[in-house]
C-alpha cells in the first residue's frame, strides 16, 4: 500500500489541525489566555497562573495514571478510590514529627499502598481475565468499602506535623496590589519531575513502547513476542503508585484528610485525559497532551470565575468541550494512520 | 459463549440470591422476612432495575450509556417544571410526563447520532453528554431541587395495588416489554447480531445506524421513566440525584450476565441480579452492618461472579484462532 522504502519521517503529514491534537490543545489554551486577558483586565497575572497550577496538580497526577491504563488499551475507574485509600492510610500510619524524613516516609508509604492496590487491579485483570472496566469497577467499590469499614471514616483536619509543614510550603509568594497573597506550592516540583520521568519512560524505553503496542493491539503484541503479562501488571502498578502519590498530595493541599473524598470524581479526570488526546481505544496518549487537558479544564474554570459566570455552569462547559474534543479525536482516528507510528515519529 | 455457560451463570446467580435471602431470614427472622421489609425492597428495586435495563440495551450493541442518570434527572426536571407551569392540573401532569419522556428521547437520539454518525466511542460520547446534560441541569436549577409536585403525580410513586407497590408493576411491565423486544422481534435479533459481530452485521446489510439509534433512544426512554418514578416517589426533582446508579447499574448488568462486549443480554438476569443486590442491601441493613460492608461485598461479588468463568477451566489460553475483529479494523476494512 505504502510506497517502497519511503522513510517514515518523509511521509507527508496531514494538516496540523487534524494530525496533532496536542498542538490544537495548546493553541486553544494560548487562545483562551489571550482572549481572557483582553476580556478581563485582571486575568493575566501571577495569581491566576498560580491558581490554575494549583487546581491542575492533583488531577494532573491522577490523569497521568489513567493515561497509562488508557494507552495500554484499558480503562480505570478505581484510581480515586486508590488515591484516597493510600493517602488516608498514610496519614493514619505516619508518626508525629515534622522532619523531612518522615514526610518522605509518608509519601513512600502512600505510593507503596497505591502500588499494592494496583497489584489487586492487575490480578483482577490478568488472573481473572476481566475487562478492565469491570475489574476496576469492582475494585473501586472494594477499596472504598475496606477503607471506610476497616481503616477509618473520620475527617482528619490536623495532619501529622510533617505533612502540615508541607501544606504551608510555598515556592514563591507574591502580594497583589489589593493586598491578597498568591503562592506557588512547592509540590509542583516533584509533580513536574514525575511527569518528565513518565514521559521519558513512555517514549524512550522498551517497556514504555510495549504499553503503546499493547493498546494498539494485544493480539499483535502477543504474536510479536512482547511480554504482555508483565507489561499489564506494570501498567496497573504504575497507575496505582501515581494514584497513591496524587491522593496524599490532595490531602496535603486541602490540609485535611477526608475518607469520603475524591471518589465520584473519576469521570472528571477521565474527561481531562481524553481531552488531552489519550484514546479510549488504546495505543494513544502523551504526557504533554494529558497535562494540557488538565490545565485547559482548570483554565476554563478560572476564566469563568473571572468572567463572573456562576460556578454552576462549569460542568456544562467542560461537558461541551469534552464533546468537541472526542468528536475531533474520532475524526482523527478515521483519517489518521497508525497510532503507534504517529507517536513514534514525534 | 455456548448456551450451557449462560444457564450455569443463571443457576449460580439464582443460588446466590436464594442463599442471601435464606441467610438473612435465619439471621433476622423477625425483621427480614416480613411483608413490610419486602414492600420496602419492592419500592427501591424498580429504579435500579429500570436504570440497568436502560444500560443493558446499549450493552447489547457493544456500547454503553453512561448518561442514563443525567437523562433521568433532566426528564424529571422538565416534567416537574411543566407540571408546575400548568398549575398542577390533571392535563398538566399528562403534558409534563410527555414532555419529560420527550426530552429523554431527544437526548437518546443525540447519543445515538454521536455513536452511529459521528462514530464516537460510546463510552466517550455518553460520558460527554452525561457531563453536558448534568451541567446544564445544574446551571438552570442552580443545583436546587424542584419540589412543588401535584399530589396525583406523587401518589403513584408511593401507591399500591392489592398490596403490590405500583412502581414494582411499572418495572415488571418495562422488563417484559424490553424482554419481548430483544427476544422476539426482528429488531432484537438484529441488535444481538450487531453486538456479537459488527462487521458481519454490516455485511449482512443491517442498518446499523438505525439499530444504534433505536438502542440509545430506548435506553434514554427507560432512564426517563426511572427519573419520573424517582420524582414521583420522592416528590422532588433534582439535577444531582442518584449519581451512584451509573456504576451501580453496570454492576447489576454484569452480575446478570450481560456481556460488556455486546451480543448477550437477559432481562430475566437483570431482574434476578437486581433482587439479589437488593436482598443483600436490605439484609445487611437488618443485621445492622454498615453500608460500607455492602460496598465490599458488592465489589467482591462482581469480581468473583465474573472471574469464576475464567478461573474454572485452567487450560493455558492459546492464542485464539478467531480473535474478534477490533472496531478499528472493521472501520478500515469497510471505508
Amino acid at each position: 500500500m505504502r510506497g517502497p522504502e519511503v522513510p517514515l519521517r518523509l511521509r507527508r503529514r496531514p494538516l496540523v489541525w487534524t494530525s496533532n491534537a496536542d498542538a490544537v490543545l495548546y493553541l486553544t489554551i494560548f487562545g483562551l489566555v489571550v482572549v481572557m486577558s483582553i476580556a478581563s483586565p485582571g486575568f493575566f497575572s501571577l495569581p491566576t497562573l498560580f491558581n490554575v497550577v494549583r487546581e491542575s496538580m492533583v488531577n494532573g497526577v491522577f490523569a497521568l495514571g489513567v493515561m497509562i491504563v488508557l494507552i495500554a488499551g484499558g480503562i480505570d475507574v478505581s484510581f480515586m478510590a486508590i488515591g484516597i485509600f493510600a493517602g488516608y492510610s498514610a496519614v493514619l500510619l505516619l508518626p508525629k514529627g515534622s522532619s523531612v524524613g518522615l514526610l518522605l516516609a509518608g509519601y513512600v508509604l502512600a505510593v507503596a499502598i497505591g502500588v499494592g492496590l494496583g497489584l489487586v487491579n492487575a490480578a483482577a485483570v490478568a488472573k481473572l481475565r476481566l475487562p478492565t472496566l469491570i475489574a476496576t469497577l469492582g475494585t473501586q467499590t472494594l477499596f472504598r468499602g475496606v477503607l471506610l469499614e476497616y481503616v477509618g471514616r473520620k475527617y482528619i483536619d490536623n495532619l501529622p506535623p510533617s505533612l502540615a509543614r508541607l501544606s504551608r510550603a510555598n515556592l514563591i509568594t507574591v502580594t497583589t496590589g489589593s493586598g491578597a497573597k498568591a503562592s506557588m506550592h512547592v509540590l509542583i516540583v516533584p509533580i513536574i519531575a514525575v511527569a518528565l520521568l513518565l514521559s521519558w519512560f513512555l517514549r524512550r524505553t522498551l517497556l514504555g513502547r510495549t504499553f503503546y503496542a499493547l493498546g494498539g493491539s494485544e493480539e499483535s503484541s502477543l504474536r510479536m513476542g512482547l511480554s504482555v503479562l508483565p507489561a499489564k501488571v506494570l501498567v496497573f502498578v504504575i497507575a496505582g503508585g501515581l494514584a497513591g502519590f496524587a491522593g496524599l498530595s490532595q490531602i496535603v493541599l486541602s490540609q485535611q484528610a477526608n475518607p469520603f473524598g475524591l471518589v465520584g470524581q473519576e469521570l472528571d479526570v477521565l474527561a481531562a485525559a481524553v481531552l488531552g488526546g489519550a484514546a479510549i481505544a488504546g495505543g494513544r496518549g502523551s504526557v504533554r497532551g494529558v497535562i494540557g487537558g488538565v490545565v485547559l479544564i482548570a483554565l476554563i474554570n478560572s476564566s469563568l470565575v473571572s468572567l463572573g459566570v456562576p460556578s454552576s455552569w462549569f460542568r456544562a462547559v467542560v461537558g461541551l468541550l469534552l464533546l468537541i474534543g472526542v468528536a475531533i479525536q474520532s475524526r482523527k482516528q478515521r483519517t489518521g494512520g497508525s497510532p503507534i507510528l504517529v507517536e513514534a515519529s514525534l | 459463549m455456548s448456551v450451557p455457560a449462560v444457564s450455569a451463570r443463571a443457576l449460580r446467580l439464582s443460588a446466590l440470591t436464594v442463599g442471601i435471602f435464606l441467610l438473612f431470614s435465619f439471621a433476622r427472622p423477625n425483621t427480614f422476612p416480613t411483608v413490610l421489609n419486602f414492600q420496602l425492597m419492592a419500592f427501591s428495586l424498580p429504579e435500579a432495575v429500570l436504570f440497568t435495563l436502560a444500560i443493558t440495551i446499549t450493552m447489547l450493541t457493544g456500547g454503553i450509556d453512561l448518561s442514563i442518570v443525567s437523562v433521568s434527572n433532566a426528564a424529571s426536571l422538565v416534567a416537574v417544571w411543566v407540571m408546575a407551569a400548568m398549575g398542577r392540573s390533571g392535563a398538566g401532569i399528562v403534558v409534563g410526563l410527555v414532555a419529560g419522556l420527550g426530552v429523554a428521547m431527544v437526548c437518546g437520539v443525540i447519543n445515538g447520532l454521536l455513536v452511529a454518525k459521528a462514530r464516537i466511542t460510546p463510552i466517550l460520547a455518553t460520558l460527554a453528554t452525561m457531563q453536558l446534560l448534568n451541567g446544564v441541569s445544574v446551571a438552570l436549577t442552580n443545583g436546587k431541587p424542584l419540589t412543588k409536585l401535584p399530589s396525583t403525580f406523587t401518589a403513584f410513586g408511593t401507591g399500591k395495588l392489592l398490596g403490590v407497590p405500583l412502581p414494582l408493576l411499572l418495572m415488571l411491565l418495562a422488563t417484559l416489554a424490553l424482554g419481548f423486544v430483544i427476544r422476539r422481534t426482528r429488531v432484537g435479533v438484529e441488535l444481538h447480531l450487531l453486538g456479537d459481530n459488527p462487521l458481519a452485521a454490516r455485511y449482512a446489510g443491517l442498518g446499523t445506524t438505525r439499530l444504534i439509534l433505536i438502542a440509545y433512544t430506548v435506553s434514554a426512554l427507560l432512564a426517563g421513566i426511572a427519573g419520573l418514578l424517582i420524582a414521583s416517589r420522592t416528590a422532588s426533582a433534582s439535577a444531582d440525584f442518584g449519581k451512584s446508579y451509573v456504576l451501580g447499574s453496570i454492576v447489576i448488568a454484569v452480575l446478570a450476565g450481560v456481556r460488556t462486549e455486546g451480543g448477550r443480554a437477559t432481562v430475566g438476569g437483570v431482574l434476578l441480579a437486581g433482587v439479589c443486590l437488593q436482598g443483600l442491601t436490605s439484609g445487611l441493613n437488618s443485621v445492622g452492618a454498615s453500608p460500607f460492608v455492602y460496598l465490599i461485598l458488592q465489589g467482591a461479588l462482581l469480581l468473583f461472579v465474573m472471574g469464576l468463568d475464567n478461573l474454572r477451566p485452567r487450560q493455558r489460553r492459546a492464542i485464539p484462532a478467531a480473535a474478534p475483529a477490533p472496531q478499528e479494523a472493521v472501520e478500515q476494512l469497510t471505508v
